[in-house]
């Protein structure tokens, strides 16, 4: 049987000058535990600027997630509500209530290279 | 060519005459000036999404004569008693981007979809790129055709009409969702959780099986 590819799911959020700590902790809160609950894995989390906010510059966070191949990737898309409604409006939510907090935002899918084990 | 796609959801005391409301649209849709291919056929049983119970495409000479075929008198006396009852999701569209069938294919796949009226022009025209890389990079697809609504008619509008032919229902849940073309790129404009999201989550998927090539 074929090994499931694992599928890096990248989030990079760049927060407002000052709002930092509100946009980590938003994250932290609101979709860290809901990504969760989809399959998602979180890798990392890591910051630019290193180790610290500068309250004069925007700081961009990023939050690294696995899931486990094709059918773990749709699964976290495809996500249903425990009353079986469509999960995607709380997900438009939560993204909407972060906007007036951040510059901008990428989310990347990512994979091993080709070629490599 | 001009196609208009009609899709027929029947209320619940009436799928029992689906059978023969199939038959009676068959044979009227045929009494209709200018119609070239006439395909009324039940929605398939797996893959679909907010797809009713007929799929209804007519190929018409022109988008004139699909005009045209709506005031015949035979649409008023033989089409609309078969179709009063049914909520229609109807989409009329010229094929300008397509490439045809080769022929042996046994499903016909169509995504009718719509963007926000506040979408980016920039990202409309890179998810219809976009949309094409699965046609390039999935050899599944044997034919597809991907155009945008001259009109739609039903609960929401339709922008876009996006059709495949399969040999199989396995190419469209297999290699169409599992290539990195697809979870990797395009979805991204369909995912609330990307910034690209532009396509309102309001799809109709539906499936057919087919006997002859659809998209000519």
């Amino acid at each position: 049987m074929a090994k499931k590819m694992r599928i890096l799911i990248l989030d990079e959020i760049e927060a407002k000058p000052g709002m930092a700590a509100q946009v980590r902790d938003a994250y932290r809160s609101d979709y860290i535990p809901a990504a969760k609950a989809r399959g998602m894995k979180l890798e990392a989390q890591w910051q630019s600027p290193p180790a610290m906010d500068i309250a004069e510059l925007p700081t961009t966070l990023f939050y690294l997630w696995s899931v486990k191949g094709e059918a773990g990737w749709w699964k976290q898309r495809l996500s249903r509500k425990a009353d079986g409604s469509d999960e995607r409006e709380d997900k438009l939510a939560f993204w909407q209530g972060l906007a007036p907090l951040i510059e901008g935002r990428k989310r990347r899918m990512l994979t091993d290279q080709p070629g490599e084990d | 060519m001009f196609v208009s796609l009609r899709i027929l959801t029947l209320p619940t005391d009436r799928i029992g005459t689906r059978e023969t409301l199939m038959v009676g649209l068959r044979a009227a849709a045929n009494r209709l000036p200018g119609v070239v291919e006439n395909l009324v056929t039940r929605v398939y049983h797996e893959a679909t999404i907010n797809s009713g119970h007929i799929v209804w495409r007519m190929v018409h000479e022109s988008e004139a004569a699909a005009n045209a075929a709506m005031l015949d008198p035979a649409w008023r006396g033989a089409v609309l008693p078969l179709i009063g009852d049914a909520e229609v999701t109807g989409v009329g569209y010229r094929m300008t981007r397509k490439a045809p069938s080769p022929g042996g294919t046994k499903i016909w796949r169509g995504l009718l979809f719509s963007c926000f009226a506040h979408a980016d022009p920039a990202l409309v025209h890179e998810l219809e790129e976009r949309t094409l890389l699965l046609a390039k990079y999935v050899p599944e697809i044997r034919a597809w055709g991907l155009n945008r609504a001259a009109w739609s008619e039903g609960r929401k509008p339709i922008h876009y009409v996006w059709e495949q032919e399969y040999d199989d229902i396995a190419g469209l849940t297999g290699p169409y969702m599992e290539t990195p073309v697809h979870w990797g790129l395009v979805d991204a404009y369909f995912d609330a959780d990307c910034p690209e999201f532009i396509v309102d989550p309001h799809l109709v998927q539906v499936v057919a099986t087919i006997s002859e090539p659809v998209i000519r």
